[in-house]
């Protein structure tokens, strides 16, 4: 199930509010024991049954390898915590865990890609498997295997309650898209939060802001780049359009989802941290990856980057930590070779900009460092989109006029002079507009603040209606992030 | 309450009848009763699916159950039409694969993209293999253009500038592409005479052409069947409809656009006097309409009552003058739903037509041809929309 969908927003949404909200409130006050754990308790119940439904709605098997993995580290941080002084036991404990996780992700999301590989090689020919990946898992187990680290490190006392525990790991919110959220974020809040208007309504306007930038953004983003792929003898200029309006769109849904799940958390009282902080407006490729899916950055610099060495043991030591980190973090989005190479990608311009000239790209102006990044970036998803590499280079004889393709063509216009108002809303939002709005409206009065508050409020409301009117009037609502 | 607290429910307001509103959609899709048909859509309705461990466990129930909630949202059309609307109002003119335009009449109107032809040379050698097959017929292919071709000019400036497939192109494909068939030529050119008089050769809210557009047709086609054109004035035609929106409407819902209405010819000596069999439901009549279809939104099926596989029509008054000196009497006409408002036009000149709808006829058509003798001309009518996905045609022959 997604967010952005009927089903979601109109029967799942509006059953999880009454039960959680007025039931769960109810249910709190009938049920014998104390009373803030106990609140919390029955709060944690029916948010865990909602999200196992939440899953097993769309993976009504692999909800049992989810349950199989939490199991598998919940008691992994218990036995960490038994043999606090035998550190021998503690390693093998979590490498156990380790292996159990990742073999399980290696099977189900990598089997095929590693068999196929192999296949490369002439004269093999294995049997592909053909698993269908499970929703989410990806996500799911980088969060269950935090966890154990972290148990491990002892940053974090380890759950002794395993339905809390599955709660955090199952949690619809972040499940299936992110962000990535680690134990150590939540664990307090997981036995005692605090639930009121404002900040339900504050939640309720991030997951509002979510929807609308999915529904009313990326998916006509993604209509547009469809139109433009489709058409023959595109131009150049239109085949780099093409890519920034994919760029668009990957940032527009997946940006969307981590707000709409900041939201969610919010409205039940989790804080959960910022995944996004306007990427499309970095000044330099360092500057990108700070603001892209940060968890998942911070996740790979955390468990593995730092355990590698780091930058401590020399230079070359640091390359071949920064190799590996970016070749996984490639592999990480989709078991396919492009998925490899945008990591290494990336890689490469990082490394560049950290021993070459990043020095130098500090002191040009700041329109060119940005224009220089958002080519890396824009080329780079061209790369991210192809999976077959043959269609990126046919795609590609067209962006470098190899096609004997014409540099500006018409083909363009229509797309463009068709979508205007979205086109302009989408790119102005790649900048950090609205911060600043929400400054200038801190700055008002009380009076004025509460008229912003009201009007933005109904304006909203609007806005769902247009964005439900919009899901209903269009089947086209596929979910990019849904390889991962 | 502490004038806070107060102020912070005020304050929340729009969250309060936001929530309201997702509930109450969940209400009424709950209790609202569902409906089996779109007539909009003119398709069934998803229904609630089947409950099986099986369907469970594969997934299938669950996308079934999404659908199920698609179909039967509640104002499920008004919603649709919200969204066309706010896409025109951010200056959207290509919506849902529907284009909007100014007519000569300056209404708004509403085109089908023309979609690459895929199947061009199959549509070709289907033809050809076809009427290799036949003992001795004379057969016509008419291939009649759409809307979006007759309003080319008044297409959106950018959407005119990029490269795309034109109707134009596949009609001069197919000339010289037939063996021993004749193509009807000329229909685009015929069909624009009448942007001068401002008739609609189109509806506004519908693919087919009108019965203005059919009249145009059956003046180029004549010739090709050696009969003498029965020119016909404005008096020949009578309005049975004016509140007619068709299935472009239907992708797009708009009100914006006013309905269309529906013409028919009818000579009133057919009352009576011809005889009209539905071979596949076996109903016979005495007229090539079905005005009860006027009462629904479907109401281009009037004409020759919907779908059928075989239509026998008889007219034992029919006039059997000829250009040349054959006596030609029976036709067989091969064909899409275009041709069911130009068929009526066709009784007055022959005895006896037998129209095949080769999506429902499962039959060989060319050896039916072949048992029966009687007939002499054949006519394979298809408008360029559908020429290229029709899967029937491959089984003609």
């Amino acid at each position: 199930m997604v967010f952005s969908s009927l089903l979601f927003l109109i029967l799942f949404f509006a059953a999880f509010l009454i039960c959680y909200f007025p039931v769960g409130a109810l249910l709190g006050k009938i049920i014998p024991g104390r009373s803030l754990s106990k609140a919390v308790a029955v709060r944690n119940a029916i948010l865990l049954i909602f999200s196992l439904f939440f899953y097993a709605w769309g993976e009504p098997r692999c909800v049992f390898l989810m349950l199989l993995s939490s199991l598998v580290d919940y008691i992994d941080g218990l036995l960490l915590e038994k043999f606090e002084d035998r550190p021998g036991v503690r390693k093998t404990c979590l490498i156990l865990s380790l292996v159990i996780n990742l073999s399980i992700l290696g099977v189900m999301k990598y089997a095929d890609f590693f068999l196929g590989s192999i296949n490369m090689i002439p004269g093999i020919s294995l049997p592909l498997p053909g698993i269908a990946l499970p929703i989410g898992i990806s996500f799911y187990t980088f969060q269950t295997t935090s966890y154990s680290i972290d148990v491990y490190r002892k940053k974090v006392k380890a759950e002794r309650n395993y339905f809390r525990y599955l709660t955090y790991i199952s949690m619809f919110s972040q499940l299936i898209a992110g962000p990535i959220v680690r134990y150590s974020k939540v664990s307090e809040e997981l036995k005692n939060r605090n639930i009121n208007l404002s900040q339900f309504s504050k939640g309720f306007y991030r997951f509002l802001i979510g929807l609308f930038r999915k529904v009313l953004i990326a998916n006509q983003l993604g209509a547009m780049w469809d139109g433009l792929r489709g058409t023959e003898n595109l131009s150049v200029v239109g085949a780099w359009l093409g890519m920034l309006l994919f760029t668009l769109q990957l940032y527009y849904d997946f940006s969307a989802y981590s707000d709409m799940a900041i939201g969610l958390g919010l409205m039940m009282g989790f804080h959960f941290d910022e995944n996004f902080r306007y990427p499309l407006s970095s000044l330099s490729l360092t500057d990108f990856w700070r603001r892209w899916h940060i968890s998942l950055s911070g996740w790979f610099r955390d468990y593995l980057y730092i355990p590698l060495g780091g930058n401590r043991h020399g230079k070359l030591k640091e390359l071949r930590n920064l190799f590996i980190v970016w070749f996984l973090t490639g592999l990480w989005h989709g078991a396919s070779w492009n998925f490899v190479l945008w990591g290494l990608y990336h890689g490469v311009f990082l490394v560049l900009e950290k021993f070459v000239y990043g020095k130098f790209l500090e002191k040009l102006p700041k329109a060119v460092r940005h224009i220089y990044t958002l080519i890396i970036v824009v080329f780079g998803f061209g790369l991210f989109y192809f999976d077959k590499m043959s269609e990126f280079g046919n795609y590609l004889t067209y962006a470098f006029k190899i096609a004997g393709n014409a540099f500006a063509g018409p083909e363009i216009l229509w797309v463009i002079g068709n979508n205007i108002p979205i086109l302009l809303v989408a790119i102005v939002c790649m900048y950090p507009v609205f911060p600043k709005l929400l400054e200038k409206y801190h700055s008002l009065g009380e009076k004025k603040k509460d008229t912003v508050y009201l009007v933005g409020g109904f304006a909203a409301a609007g806005l769902l209606l247009l964005s439900i009117a919009e899901l209903v009037g269009s089947s086209f609502n596929p979910f990019l992030y849904f390889r991962f | 309450m502490k004038k806070e607290t107060v102020k912070t429910i005020l304050k929340n307001i729009p969250v309060y009848i936001m929530l309201a509103m997702l509930l109450a959609f969940a209400v009424f899709f709950i209790v609202l009763p569902k409906k089996e048909f779109s007539e909009n859509e003119n398709r069934m309705l998803a229904k609630f699916p089947e409950l099986s461990i099986k369907k469970i466990s594969n997934g299938e129930f669950q996308s079934e159950f999404e659908n199920f909630l698609s179909d039967q949202f509640p104002l499920r059309d008004n919603l649709l039409s919200v969204s066309v609307r706010a896409s025109r109002l951010g200056g959207k003119k290509e919506i849902n694969d529907v284009i909007y335009i100014r007519d000569e009449k300056d209404r708004l109107r509403l085109l089908d993209v023309y979609k690459k032809p895929e199947n061009k040379e199959k549509f070709a050698n289907t033809v050809n293999t076809f009427s290799g097959k036949l003992n001795n017929a004379n057969v016509v292919v008419m291939l009649v253009p759409t809307a979006v071709n007759h309003y080319e000019e008044e297409l959106p400036k950018l959407y005119k500038m990029q490269e795309r497939p034109l109707e134009k192109d596949t009609l001069n494909y197919f000339e010289g592409q037939f063996s021993n068939v004749s193509y009807v030529m000329g229909i685009s050119e015929t069909l624009s005479l009448g942007k001068a008089t401002c008739d609609s050769m189109y509806y506004r809210t519908d693919h087919h052409w009108t019965m203005q557009g059919a009249y145009k047709g059956y003046c180029c086609l004549a010739p090709y069947l050696y009969i003498p054109v029965k020119e016909k004035t404005y008096d020949d035609f009578q309005t049975v409809s004016e509140d007619f929106y068709g299935t472009t409407w239907s992708k797009v819902c708009d009100t914006a656009v006013s309905p269309d209405s529906i013409e028919i010819y009818e000579n009133p000596e057919w009352a009576g006097n011809i005889t009209v069999t539905y071979e596949d439901t076996k109903e016979i009549t005495d007229s090539p309409y079905n005005k009860e279809y006027l009462n629904k939104k479907d109401k281009y099926s009037m004409y020759l009552n919907n779908q059928h596989s075989l239509i026998h029509i008889e007219n034992p008054n029919a006039d059997l003058e000829r250009t040349d000196d054959s006596e030609h009497s029976s036709l067989v006409i091969i064909k899409d739903s275009y041709a069911n408002s130009l068929v009526p036009l066709l009784i007055d000149q022959y005895e006896t037509i037998w129209v095949f709808d080769p999506r429902y006829y499962k039959g060989s058509i060319s050896s039916w041809i072949n048992e029966h003798k009687e007939v002499e001309d054949v006519l394979i009518l298809y408008n360029l929309g559908t020429m290229d996905d029709d899967r029937g045609i491959g089984a003609i022959y």
